[in-house]
């Protein structure tokens, strides 16, 4: 088997992850897989080894059954299997391992890898819609159609660039807020996905109306909104206890508000009215 | 033991945070995210471990207004449903017993 010569080094978020990987064929793969989101070799928050095993199958595949992950974390040490890949990440002493099949993708374990490197580095994995307008971010949360992809759809329409249309990471830079775009597809292959980062100007609760509208957002229920959103980390205590710090602070550095919008990209001339109004 | 001498707290598979005076709430066990109303969230804040039912009973009815057995009852009986929900769970004794 041909051994790919130097690891991937994939950084989302400014947050690296070195995977080296022992099938030439499969680093070519996810080299351009995740061509956007590499960096040049430096000192990762995460290294992993990614070992292919033809053959290999760790959830028999069920004809109609929703995708399945499964993740437990013990002892410091998070365990992840899927179908066709099976491994483990200790984020404290920043290592882990995969074990995939020739066909299996990194994806899902990477986002679990991250939606809690996250937590770690102040910053939240999100479901949720990213858009730049004039170089602001703006996040778009709500629950499975509320309406992120159209929301994300229309922006583009309007003149904004979308960076995701489900899933983004928001970090923090000194006091700043940063909108992140990250490479993940998830089962929506054909998704928008962007490598851009900017200062994150305000957050809405997306809620589908006949006209556009935006209104205040009491804080607890968007720290609740957020963290619904916050995938693969509601399993255990202490994360739960630092997503909720996490969206508390987000919540309070920008008031959060719920979006009432129709299906037309002039919900955007209301968010500018607001944005306007702000100091 | 009868629970007005028992000691509510914090089930260690949910994690709480008082946002603007409500409690939100993420179970890990079931991975759901509640928020309690206003007195839900100040009796979640009471039951640290450290009060007994009777205890937060009286501090409810002295902050609310309300006569002591109403308090105690409904105390009792929303203290019961955050426990059968495992957002909560009894304790014997308070925290503070404890070496």
């Amino acid at each position: 088997m041909a051994v790919a010569d130097t690891p991937l080094y994939i950084a989302i978020a400014d947050l690296v992850t070195a995977v080296s990987v022992d099938d030439a064929a499969v680093a070519d793969r996810l080299r351009r897989r995740y061509a956007d989101f590499l960096c040049a070799p430096t000192t990762p928050h995460v290294a992993v080894n990614l070992t292919v095993v033809p053959g290999a199958s760790f959830i028999p595949l069920r004809p109609g059954a929703s995708w399945e992950v499964r993740v437990a974390t013990a002892d410091g040490v998070t365990q992840f299997v899927s179908y066709l890949e099976q491994g483990w990440f200790d984020l404290t002493a920043g290592v882990g391992q995969l074990t995939l099949a020739p066909h299996g993708e990194i994806e899902n374990y990477l986002r679990v890898l991250y939606a809690r490197l996250c937590l770690r580095h102040d910053a939240l994995l999100l479901h949720a819609a990213g858009v730049l307008r004039n170089g602001e971010g703006y996040l778009f949360f709500g629950p499975s159609g509320a309406g992120k992809s159209t929301v994300a759809r229309l922006s583009a329409e309007a003149g904004a660039l979308p960076v995701s249309d489900d899933i983004v990471i928001v970090r923090r830079r000194g006091e700043e807020l940063l909108l992140c775009g990250v490479p993940f597809l998830g089962e929506l292959t054909h998704a928008v996905r962007r490598n851009a980062q900017a200062p994150l100007r305000a957050i809405f609760s997306l809620q589908q109306a006949t006209r556009h509208a935006v209104r205040p957002l009491p804080r607890p229920l968007a720290v609740a909104g957020l963290a619904a959103a916050a995938p693969f980390v509601h399993d255990d205590p202490a994360l739960g206890a630092a997503l909720l710090r996490a969206c508390a602070r987000l919540a309070t550095q920008l008031p959060p508000r719920t979006l009432y919008f129709a299906r037309n990209p002039a919900f955007w001339e209301v968010i500018d009215g607001v944005v306007a109004a702000l100091p | 033991m009868e629970l007005l001498q028992r000691y509510p707290e914090p089930h260690p598979q949910t994690a709480g945070r008082l946002i603007d005076g409500e409690a939100v709430l993420i179970l890990a066990e079931s991975a759901e995210i509640d928020v309690l109303n206003a007195v839900g969230s100040r009796i979640f804040e009471l039951a640290d471990g450290s009060r007994s039912t009777a205890e937060i009973a009286a501090q409810l009815a002295a902050e609310y207004d309300v006569p002591a057995a109403q308090a105690t009852t409904d105390t009792i009986q929303f203290l019961s449903e955050l426990v059968a929900q495992r957002i909560l769970v009894w304790r014997d004794t308070p925290v503070s017993d404890h070496v």
